[in-house]
């Protein structure tokens, strides 16, 4: 057994998801939006919100090696999507096990459902902000930061925390408020605040652990296509910063001939294919049912840091111009920064890895 | 973080962890950076003759000329077992670099008659490729070979001529071609240490070891000496690296080295929970398994008959950048006593992390870092030269 590599039909899923994704690709037509409710019907039709199932062993189903290849592409493309959001969603009913659970997933998997996640960061729930969603004898309380897409949800499938806690699935309209948080991503991310929202018994999808579970296992396996997605933008961006190299002439050559252009290049290479090669590592761990915390948490560090610094290197190589809007390098600079804290803070993400190491090493 | 490899991959394992429960003294400590000390030299040359007569040496070489025929896997779980270990592997230029040569170029008779006693560790071979002025451009290398007769005649300097003194042959780069020839001018020789006209200065490094300035002055070879054909030495030496299909396991040395310091850590009353020291270790964790990942990506791609464009790039930068980065982060997680010296009681790991720090300085064997970082930009990325 090999530790790395795609899925098996990773190579088909590419060119699906290339042509795809053409339609929505910001850097070649950036008005040329899709509609969300367009965009949910095209990704039912694709098969695409029915790939992941976290219950299904990878030789029975799709495997995250193979999925990936999706969101390499969404993120080459750098496409505005809420698909990821709602495979997380599906994802944790699925997880979840129940039949009411998974009659949700089905709805969700054929594009009926518009169910978005809403798992407070543990990370964030302790800060300052003081978010966080808490259920106490069926009632709802708290507030839940950077969800994206919520103004278009018609539920969220809600994991608090409490005497028991619990995944539910909560209307839309019980928010209190859905209020835009303006950010520096270009992604529309809201604070989703709830007072005393009464949760029945019936919307409850899991209890206890089982509901902790179901939301952990959704977001390990979101958490990899997301780094996939920061795999497929680097990419693009370092072919867009070569092509810059080659192109921008100064001292009478190409700049790329000048070895400090071409460090700052490589520089974005190894950090694109370092990441691909985490992905693939989690990916597979996930599929295989081992213990991936200590991969996903090695992964997180490393889209953490990719997202950071290919978009340096490419400024540094762009210079001027990169700082113009009519270059496309601010987009993935906006787009790396918000993945940049997709994967949880740095310091929740080391702690964890530590955690990973005292555990294997010293058998804590 | 290592991921199972299957059963016969995981008993394979254990088997040669078995073996070095058994036989790797208790005090094989070995400075990797050509140690000359004779009583810690001895232990090294004892235990890999152990090993030679396990079969273990050139593992996936043909079992005609010595070895056992095995996949790369096999054997790069027999290297990163070596490396968790620190055991003394010495001929490492004969088990990697000339026996790759032979492999790729040599003519049936060498490999009949040169891999089987590089197999059983009874010709020890020295790198004579480097020179004053050719290290990373080794096109412009300056030692000379001329034909005179049936014979050859070496004229020429070598510098860091690693394990020189305590090797039996030099594994010799010479320009055989045209001055202004870069790669298609070059040719290998074995040359016998004890000939007349060989030379070795000792030149000690920073990591506490030593090396060799070697002189050749008209140091006559047969036509036997002549590995492979004439002027295809540069190809030989490219692919020589890549023979064995695997990649050298630093990063299993590096594991074993943060697993002794989590466990040190662990020792010390808050030292685990430091966001700072949790920050370093988590980084020290990724640069272990980023460069794992890479070895298996290019051992998946050998085995499946791909090139590796990105990843053998990718692995090279890595593996060159990490060691001295890993010494780096290592050292500032345990603070100022990382830099005592293994005889002081006060040093932490026996003293370890200071022979580390200083050791890890020599990573420029096959190409500097910026080397690597060109050749991938150039071949890898299409920018221009």
């Amino acid at each position: 057994m090999m530790e790395l590599a795609w899925g098996e039909d990773f190579d088909a899923l590419v060119d699906v998801s290339k042509s795809a994704f053409v339609r929505y690709s910001p850097l070649e037509e950036r008005t040329n939006s899709v509609p969300f409710a367009d965009q949910i019907a095209q990704f039912a039709e694709l098969g695409w919100l029915q790939l992941s199932d976290p219950n299904v062993a990878a030789d029975e189903g799709v495997p995250l090696t193979t999925i990936a290849a999706v969101f390499v592409e969404m993120g080459r493309a750098l496409a505005d999507t809420p698909l990821l959001d709602l495979i997380v969603a599906r994802d944790a009913a699925l997880a979840a096990g129940s039949e009411h659970a998974a009659a949700l997933a089905e709805r969700i998997g054929d594009g009926e459902a518009i169910v978005l996640p809403v798992f407070p960061d543990a990370a964030i729930a302790g800060s300052e902000w003081g978010g966080g969603l808490t259920i106490e004898n069926g009632v709802l309380n708290g507030t839940a930061f950077a969800i994206g897409y919520a103004d278009q949800a018609e539920a969220f499938l809600v994991h608090a925390v409490g005497a028991e806690n619990v995944l539910a699935v909560v209307e839309a309209g019980a928010a209190v408020t859905v209020e835009p948080m303006s950010n520096m991503g270009d992604h529309e991310v809201f604070a989703l605040s709830f007072a005393n929202v009464a949760v029945p018994a019936e919307s409850v999808l899991a209890r206890g652990a089982d509901a902790d579970r179901a939301a952990k296992l959704a977001s390990q396996r979101g958490s990899v296509l997301r780094a996939a997605q920061v795999y497929g933008a680097g990419l693009r961006l370092l072919d867009i910063t070569v092509l810059y190299a080659q192109q921008r002439h100064q001292f009478g050559g190409p700049i790329g001939r000048f070895q400090a252009v071409q460090y700052l290049c490589t520089d974005i290479a190894v950090a694109a294919h370092l990441t691909s090669a985490h992905v693939r590592s989690a990916a597979g761990a996930l599929d295989a049912g081992a213990d991936a915390q200590p991969h996903l948490g090695l992964l997180h560090k490393q889209a953490i840091k990719t997202a950071t610094h290919m978009v340096h290197c490419a400024h540094e190589v762009h210079a001027g111009i990169g700082y113009m809007v009519e270059s496309n390098v601010h987009l993935f600079t906006n787009a790396a920064k918000r993945w940049q804290f997709d994967f949880g803070s740095a310091a929740h993400t080391d702690a964890e890895i530590v955690s990973a190491l005292d555990r294997i090493y010293v058998g804590a | 973080m290592r991921t199972d490899l299957g059963t016969e991959n995981e008993a394979w394992r254990a088997e040669i962890r078995a073996f070095l429960d058994a036989e790797l003294p208790a005090d094989h400590a070995f400075n990797p950076e050509f140690d000359d000390a004779p009583e810690q030299w001895a232990i090294a040359v004892e235990f890999s003759k152990k090993v030679a007569a396990k079969g273990w040496i050139g593992l996936t070489w043909p079992k005609e000329y010595g070895g056992k025929g095995l996949t790369p896997v096999a054997n790069q779980i027999f290297l990163e077992e070596m490396y968790a270990a620190d055991a003394p592997i010495i001929n490492s230029v004969g088990i990697f670099l000339a026996a790759g040569t032979i492999l790729v170029g040599g003519s049936e008779e060498q490999k009949q008659r040169l891999l089987p006693e590089i197999a059983s560790m009874n010709t020890l071979w020295a790198e004579g490729l480097t020179e004053p002025e050719a290290g990373s451009d080794l096109g412009s290398l300056k030692t000379k070979a001329v034909q005179d007769g049936d014979d050859w005649i070496i004229t020429g300097q070598k510098a860091f001529t690693s394990w020189g003194p305590m090797s039996d042959v030099l594994y010799v780069a010479a320009r055989t071609g045209a001055e202004d020839g870069r790669n298609d001018a070059i040719s290998i020789f074995l040359v016998d240490l004890k000939s007349e006209g060989v030379t070795l200065h000792p030149m000690r490094n920073y990591g506490g070891g030593v090396q060799s300035t070697t002189y050749l002055d008209h140091v006559r070879v047969s036509s036997s000496s002549l590995i492979g054909e004439a002027g295809m030495g540069w190809k030989y030496i490219m692919r020589a690296f890549y023979a064995s299909g695997t990649v050298e396991p630093i990063y299993a040395m590096q594991e074993s080295r943060l697993r002794e310091l989590v466990a040190y850590c662990k020792q010390i009353p808050g030292k685990l929970e430091d966001p700072r020291v949790q920050a370093d270790l988590a980084e020290l964790a990724g640069i272990v398994q980023s460069q794992r990942l890479m070895a298996y990506e290019i051992i998946g791609d050998n085995a499946a008959g791909r090139q590796t464009p990105w990843g053998g790039g990718v692995q090279q930068i890595a593996a060159k950048e990490y060691e001295p980065l890993f010494a780096q982060i290592f050292d500032r997680v345990l603070g100022p006593t990382s830099q005592l010296r293994s005889d002081s009681k006060l040093a932490p790991m026996g003293g370890k992390p200071e022979a580390w720090y200083r050791q890890s300085f020599a990573n420029h064997a096959g190409g500097t870092s910026q080397l690597k970082r060109m050749v991938l930009a150039t071949r890898g990325l299409g920018l221009s030269r």
